[in-house]
């Protein structure tokens, strides 16, 4: 009986909030109405900010692409010896990565860092590399901003994967400008000497996955890949989520 | 769902609110209506239903306003009958302004009225006007004022500034101008609200007296504008400049400074070690902090709110949908007070959100590809980013809230495209500097010097580009109300055309050239009336002016009503109108006779607008007034031409101008004083007439019988505003008009009209026009019927 009358009870209390979530997500629906923000197509109960359609129509492979060293372009040699990518460019992707970089919308971190999980563990990476290292931003950059993009990705590719990860053993000691408003040889002098690593010891003969949002021509990752070659990492490979080609 | 909600919601309550103002639907049919609807809902498929529900929005907004403009309850001021006599009231005030002319303007709460035996509890806000600077009493103080309640005025006249409607939309419904038989004591008791009085209030007025020690002159007024939202001390003129240059938004604290103190408050928490959330809250509170210290105005509520809404998506994350981010602002906005939809402020800082927005988009992928085909150079980024960029949304606000500021100020600014990327930083660096100056200042008082030094020359910086460019040619236009209208039309129709073309849909093409050309026509209909004289009789208070426009279209202004402390009819009554209009020219000025309350708007129509020649009959008056007239005629080189009985103004044969008095030999006798040399004009358009008296009294009347039935006419402008010395039975007989216009002040101190010229006015059947129940009088006519339009 007692038992009866507090399922019910419970029963009412679940309905209230029940309504009371409907509420809240009509209220919200209003003022911000759920569109994807790739497609402009109305967005389903259980989908946030980007569609499943979108998200199925953005990978290409399952084991990710793997870009050749020429699409990039690094002058002299690369201090890394591989760079994966999740998505392929298009319009819709840059516009995923735009949104992302520039307001912190942690639902599609998660998405996309477990995107990067999945290609590692299709390439079976996890049983070969040691940790996984986030390309750092600048420390009043990254107070400006609130989060480090990379941090994000790093953190839902670490957890999806199993590799461990490591923050704060590179640290960028420059706030160097960003590089997309930048000319070609520009960027070279802009990226040099921006990184620092603290925790050497750490690092000596691992093998590291190094992950950034973005890889464009591939110089920022590659004088971060140059720093910890210098104190002793073994190997290097670099993930993206996507590489934008200038056409 | 649609994707844009919350701007269809908005837009289907703007409509309710829109209806309910013109067609004042009584709050019963619009219940029985939405219980029909109610009904209907349930009945009707499905798919109708939306329908339904946006007609139950439109619904919803008329109650509201309906509600909203509804007269308070009973105790209120505005039941009073007390209106033009003598009161003693108490309350509070509410609100403080110094204004440049060493006044102030207290806002008071009242509480209660003496009604000769008691105090009596009442409500409602009155306007007091005091001529004494005071920098004393504030926020919360506790008065008792002796005066004479008057109501505002409203605008009485085409294009004129709706005085009474502006303070209604801030629940002020009486103004009390404190002279010398008047009396305001500050009692010893506070009200109010504690908070603002004891916290906000003071650090105001801690703040305001030390930029009073540290700036001196319109520098000091300009940064209490711009940090406090005080703006009241600024020199007109030095207003009137930068409404000219159209960076005037700098000066009214607005979204814009809003944007910079969030900035601000921003860039300050990042300093901070504290949790998201926490620094979060630490900005809202500091936005409302902010808010109440200038007075929680109107333009920063509706700023916050919207910046609140993209924060909170931001928080959310959640998608954020311009547009609709907007909408919903203007939608809570408008709930809250409905009104403020009709109140230009309301619409030009929403006019401006959506320039940005619009322009925006509209420019994105233009932008980038542009610049993809330059270099990656330097000087090209820099270009971009401060040039380029900001360029393309000041045109874009300046494109959005050109037709208001049009409409509403007679007035188009395009130099303020070019000020803007100018002006904008330099207000943002000021009140950063000046935030910082102050609020360290608190503490370490000498450290402020050179920050206060660069701010001195920031602002000199303002008021040099504000005092220079509005005298660029082409800096800023006059425009007429028409001019304004035609302008948006085309630009819609260019834009509907120009789509059609894109899309290559001819047809739609086609239809809306067909469209547009109707539209120029129903404008020629409308504004173009060929052959049509036009009278208006304006409402100059206690004064006397009257624009005759002819059929061939030229302009004679008889007299031009009075000017004094703080009031000039010709800026306010006569300007507003002709600018409204598009007149730049007027042919003829007539002085009936030289006195202030006919005379002094003149000079500032002379200053203003170009004069073809000034009509006078040569007796001058030895006043201040007088003089300034002179002086403008003489500046501007104007003919001035004397004339007298029998002469002709006109060479057309299609109107008449005739002048009846005075004659030659009467101007050499002398009088007590110059009413009776008044010049009485006649106008004559077919069948038409109409009589101009001045001031003369009853035995110039007298006189003029000698014109016996030529002296007949439509309208009369009776003389000497309804004094009892004119206007004799006799007189009016002859006359016999149809229509009396009574050119007079309210509560005027000469009890103007007097009550027997209204009787007598009565008994010939004449239909009595005073301007200070009327407003101003119009009258068209064709050169066959007369017709009365206002
Ligand atoms: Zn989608």
């Amino acid at each position: 009986m007692k038992k009866n009358e507090m399922f019910s009870k419970s029963l009412t209390f679940m309905k209230i909030q029940e309504s009371l979530k409907y509420l809240y997500k009509s209220f919200f629906d209003f003022i911000y109405p759920p569109f994807c923000y790739t497609c402009d197509e109305r967005l389903k109960e259980s989908e946030r900010l980007v569609c499943e359609k979108c998200w199925n129509s953005f990978k290409p492979y399952e084991g990710g692409i793997k870009i050749e060293k020429k699409e990039l372009n690094i002058p002299g040699k690369t201090n890394f010896s591989e760079c994966y990518l999740t998505y392929n460019y298009n319009e819709k992707t840059l516009k995923l990565i735009h949104i992302f970089k520039y307001s912190k919308k942690s639902s599609l971190s998660i998405r996309m860092g477990k995107k990067l999980g999945e290609v590692i563990k299709k390439n079976n990476f996890e049983k070969k590399f040691d940790m996984i290292i986030p390309v750092p931003l600048h420390k009043s950059r990254e107070r400006e901003r609130g989060f480090n993009q990379s941090d994000l990705l790093s953190r839902f590719a670490s957890s999806e994967s199993g590799i461990p990860l490591f923050k704060n053993i590179v640290i960028r000691t420059k706030n160097n400008k960003s590089q997309s408003q930048l000319s070609y040889k520009e960027r070279i002098e802009n990226v040099k000497n921006i990184f620092r690593v603290k925790q050497p010891e750490m690092i000596k003969d691992k093998e590291i996955i190094l992950i950034d949002d973005i890889i464009t021509t591939g110089l920022t990752v590659n004088s971060c890949c140059g720093e910890l070659k210098k104190h002793g990492a073994k190997e290097i490979i670099c993930m993206a989520v996507i590489h934008p080609v200038e056409k | 769902m649609s994707k844009r909600p919350a701007c269809k919601v908005a837009i289907a309550f703007i409509i309710g609110i829109i209806v309910e103002k013109y067609a004042s639907i009584s709050t019963w049919y619009i219940f029985s209506i939405i219980a029909l609807s109610l009904i209907i809902f349930f009945l009707i498929p499905k798919h109708y239903r939306n329908i339904l529900l946006y007609l139950g929005i439109v619904l919803l907004g008329m109650l509201r306003y309906g509600a909203f403009i509804s007269v308070p309850n009973k105790g209120h001021i505005i039941y009073t009958n007390s209106f033009g006599n003598w009161v003693e009231i108490r309350g509070w005030i509410k609100d403080k302004r110094n204004y440049f002319d060493e006044k102030t303007k207290y806002t008071v709460e009242l509480t209660k009225i003496w009604d000769g035996k008691y105090y009596k509890n009442t409500n409602g806000r009155v306007l007091v006007n005091r001529y004494i600077e005071d920098n004393n009493f504030r926020y919360g103080q506790e008065v008792y004022i002796k005066g004479r309640l008057l109501k505002p005025r409203g605008s009485k006249n085409p294009g004129e500034f709706n005085y009474a409607g502006y303070l209604r939309n801030k629940g002020i419904f009486a103004i009390i101008n404190l002279g010398s038989k008047s009396e305001i004591r500050f009692a010893n008791k506070k009200n109010g609200n504690w908070f603002r009085r004891e916290i906000v209030e003071k650090i105001k007025f801690d703040f305001i007296n030390r930029i009073s020690k540290n700036f001196s002159g319109q520098e000091k007024e300009i940064l209490k504008g711009l940090l406090l939202g005080e703006r009241e001390g600024i020199d007109p003129d030095l207003k009137e400049q930068f409404a000219k240059s159209g960076i005037f938004h700098i000066l009214a604290v607005s979204g814009l400074h809003v944007g910079f103190v969030i900035f601000l408050l921003g860039f300050f928490v990042s300093l901070l070690r504290f949790p998201k959330l926490f620094k979060i809250i630490l900005v809202i509170l500091g936005i409302v902090f902010y808010a109440s210290l200038t007075g929680s105005r109107p333009p920063v509520v509706r700023a916050s709110l919207i910046y609140g809404i993209v924060l909170l998506g931001f928080f959310a994350e959640r998608r954020i949908e311009p547009l609709n981010s907007i909408g919903t602002a203007g939608l809570i906005l408008l709930l809250f007070r409905p009104d403020d939809l009709f109140s230009a402020s309301f619409q030009l800082s929403f006019a401006a959100v959506s320039g940005i927005i619009f322009i925006t988009s509209a420019f994105e992928d233009f932008i980038g590809n542009a610049f993809k085909y330059l270099p990656k150079s330097f000087l090209i980024r820099i270009f971009k980013k401060y040039i380029i960029i900001p360029l393309i949304i000041s045109f874009g606000v300046i494109l959005f809230i050109s037709p208001f500021s049009g409409y509403y100020f007679s007035r188009l600014s395009f130099i303020a495209v070019i000020l803007n990327l100018i002006v904008i930083p330099t207000t943002g660096v000021i009140v950063g500097l000046g935030f910082y100056s102050l609020i360290v200042g608190y503490f370490i008082p000498n450290i402020c010097e050179p920050f206060n030094i660069v701010l001195h020359y920031l602002l000199k910086l303002l008021i040099f580009i504000a005092d220079y460019s509005n005298k660029l040619i082409y800096s800023y236009m006059d425009v007429s109300r028409e001019t304004v209208i035609l302008i948006v039309i085309f630009c819609i129709f260019f834009y509907l055309g120009y789509k059609s073309i894109a899309e290559g849909k001819k047809r739609r093409l086609l239809i809306y050239l067909l469209l547009l050309a109707n539209i120029l026509i129903l404008d020629r209909i409308l504004f173009h009336r060929i052959g049509e004289m036009r009278i208006i009789f304006f409402d100059v208070g206690q004064g006397d002016s009257a624009l005759i426009t002819f059929p061939d279209n030229k302009k004679m202004l008889i007299d031009g009503g009075d000017k004094r402390l703080s009031f000039d009819a010709g800026e306010y009554n006569i300007a507003p109108y002709l600018k409204r209009n598009g007149i730049k020219f007027i042919d003829w000025v007539v002085i009936t006779h030289p006195e202030s309350d006919h005379i002094g708007g003149i000079p500032f129509i002379i200053k203003n607008f170009k004069i073809g020649s000034v009509l006078e009959m040569g007796v001058k008056e030895d006043s201040e007034i007088y003089k300034e007239l002179e002086n403008e005629i003489n500046a501007k080189n104007i003919p001035r031409k004397q004339i007298f009985s029998g002469m002709r103004v006109n060479d057309s044969e299609l109107y008449r101008i005739y002048i009846l008095h005075p004659t030659k030999e009467f101007i050499s006798e002398i009088y007590r004083n110059t009413n009776n040399f008044s010049i009485v004009i006649k106008i004559v358009y077919g069948e038409s007439e109409f009589l101009f008296t001045g001031d003369i009294e009853s035995f110039v009347e007298e006189m003029l019988m000698r014109y016996n039935d030529f002296l007949q006419s439509d309208v009369l402008k009776v003389s000497h505003h309804g004094s009892k010395t004119s206007t004799s039975s006799d007189f009016l007989s002859k006359v016999k008009p149809k229509y009396a216009v009574i050119p007079l002040g309210e509560y005027n101190i000469y009890n103007f009209p007097d009550s027997s010229v209204i009787s007598r006015l009565k008994t010939i059947n004449t239909e009595v026009i005073r301007t200070d129940l009327n407003g101003s009088a119009v009258f068209t006519s064709a050169g066959k019927k007369l017709v009365r339009v206002r």
